[in-house]
């Protein structure tokens, strides 16, 4: 079965990820990349929504299992993948549809990295947290994973979310504004559909806004992300 | 009596502060530093959490009637001491400690600066204001301080807070997610160490995430800060004699 597939709803791409946890790792970031192309150039969708089949898990992020295989074998994996997942995030980011995420379940540690660099997000109310457990995993993030992270939360959360790893349910984060809407795991995808329906925007005027808005992150991606790389090789290695 | 003074609970580092209004003086300055390097080299501790002794005042800030009369012997501590301040808050911004204000009274002017380079803020409900008085005393935030500022309050605050010198109580800053608790004063202390207590990082990672998140802050300290302080320099003597 392939891990990522879309369907057509007008002008809105509705995307699922069918990775299991949806965990990141070389394989699947190529696929959802993939499908980013082929939705850019073989539709004229303005509107792009990501769901998980996963019945619990929206996306538990890096895949870690994977990563620690990889490092026996390359002990520059880690710094691969990283430098795999910030081309992935500079993709989404810039992609020039709407872009959504229908949090259908856990975003936990990469997962919510990656929900964060969505333009907007709805979330599941009775199941599901949002997390970033790198401090107590002993993994931080990378600078312009933390600019994605403020872009997103408001700014009094960004400290709160990032030092001491709280885990934080879909009321709280729609209170906090990070989610567009909080909603029952059955009407979830209607709302976010009928969100995703009321915005028809022209693919030029996103780019260009995008560019403009987003152009801090861009920056921090390349001058200050390959520092990072550099000193995560060799990390992982058992 | 010691200016500050600490005790271990746990994992957290209580410190109280017990100089008055606890106005920042070279003395205040370089004790609260020692005190913060004897904490991180002779302790485990993982929390920093700083209260005042004083009945109703946590910090007023810089204090500027010493540093008028320090201005007059040495023109040249307009701008000497901004940058011992500004050395200061990066010493507490990136400590690596989840570091806690718990503002049991007011947080004015520098005192309100201090407070927004903890990680995290706690703040009695019954009595005390948090409030910038810059704009009306007439005396700009270091670009350092702009950008501290700019971490702890959320956007639509930071002009609100610096143009109008707005006083804001401890509901309201609840309200705007800026304290994490507003809590009577009886109970504040209880309630910021309970959160401590819940925090026990590892030092290190705490020491790479603000690393991370605040470079831009400490870029700006780096980079802006000097060469606004070098554009300080003999203000305050050339005020003394504007005003007579």
């Amino acid at each position: 079965m392939f891990p990522i597939e879309y369907r057509l709803d007008e002008q809105v791409a509705v995307v699922t990820m069918k990775n299991g946890e949806n965990r990141f790792n070389t394989e699947f970031l190529e696929a959802f990349e993939g499908l980013l192309d082929e939705i850019e150039q073989r539709t004229e969708a303005t509107s792009l929504l990501v769901g998980s089949a996963h019945e619990k898990i929206w996306s538990n992020g890096l895949d870690l299992e994977w990563l620690q295989s990889e490092s026996a074998r390359d002990p520059d994996a880690a710094a691969r993948i990283s430098q795999r997942l910030m081309r992935f995030l500079r993709r989404l980011l810039t992609y020039p549809l709407i872009t959504i995420a229908v949090i259908n379940g856990h975003a936990f540690a990469g997962g919510a990295i990656v929900a964060c660099a969505f333009d907007f997000r709805f979330m599941r109310t009775d199941r599901g947290y949002f997390c970033f457990p790198g401090v107590d995993l002993g993994i931080a993030i990378l600078p312009s994973m933390d600019a994605i992270l403020k872009k997103a939360l408001p700014t009094p959360m960004v400290l709160e979310a990032q030092l001491t790893g709280r885990r934080y349910t879909a009321p709280e984060l729609e209170a906090r504004q990070v989610v567009v809407k909080a909603c029952p795991v059955n009407d979830l995808l209607r709302e976010a559909l009928a969100f995703a329906k009321s915005q028809n925007k022209a693919r030029e005027i996103l780019r260009t806004l995008k560019a403009v808005t987003f152009k801090n992150i861009l920056r921090v991606m390349e001058t200050e992300d390959p520092a990072y790389f550099d000193a995560l090789k060799g990390s992982f290695t058992p | 009596m010691a200016l500050f003074e600490y005790q271990l609970d746990d994992h957290v580092a209580v410190v109280t502060m017990n100089n008055g209004e606890n106005r920042f003086t070279y003395d205040s300055l370089e004790a609260f530093e020692g005190l913060l390097e004897e904490i991180e080299q002779q302790t485990r501790a993982t929390v920093l959490l700083v209260k005042s002794a004083h009945e109703k005042i946590w910090s007023n800030g810089i204090d500027l009637e010493w540093l008028l009369t320090e201005v007059g012997r040495d023109p040249e501590a307009g701008a000497r001491f901004p940058s011992l301040l500004m050395r200061f808050l990066r010493r507490l911004l990136t400590y690596p400690l989840i570091t806690i204000a718990a503002i049991n009274g007011h947080a004015f002017a520098g005192g309100a600066i201090m407070a927004c380079a903890f990680d995290f803020r706690f703040m009695r409900s019954d009595r005390g204001y948090f409030c910038f008085p810059e704009v009306d005393i007439q005396i700009p935030f270091m670009p350092g301080m702009d950008a501290i500022l700019k971490k702890a309050l959320p956007t639509s605050l930071v002009l609100e807070a610096q143009f109008t010198g707005k006083r804001y109580t401890a509901a309201e800053l609840e309200a705007q997610r800026v304290v994490l608790k507003a809590c009577p004063a009886g109970d504040l202390v209880n309630e910021a160490l309970a959160f401590a207590k819940t925090q026990n990082k590892t030092r290190e990672i705490l020491k790479t995430m603000k690393g991370v998140t605040f470079k831009n802050i400490l870029r700006i300290m780096e980079t802006d800060d000097p060469a606004y302080l070098d554009s300080l320099k003999g203000s305050f003597a050339r005020q003394e004699r504007v005003g007579g």
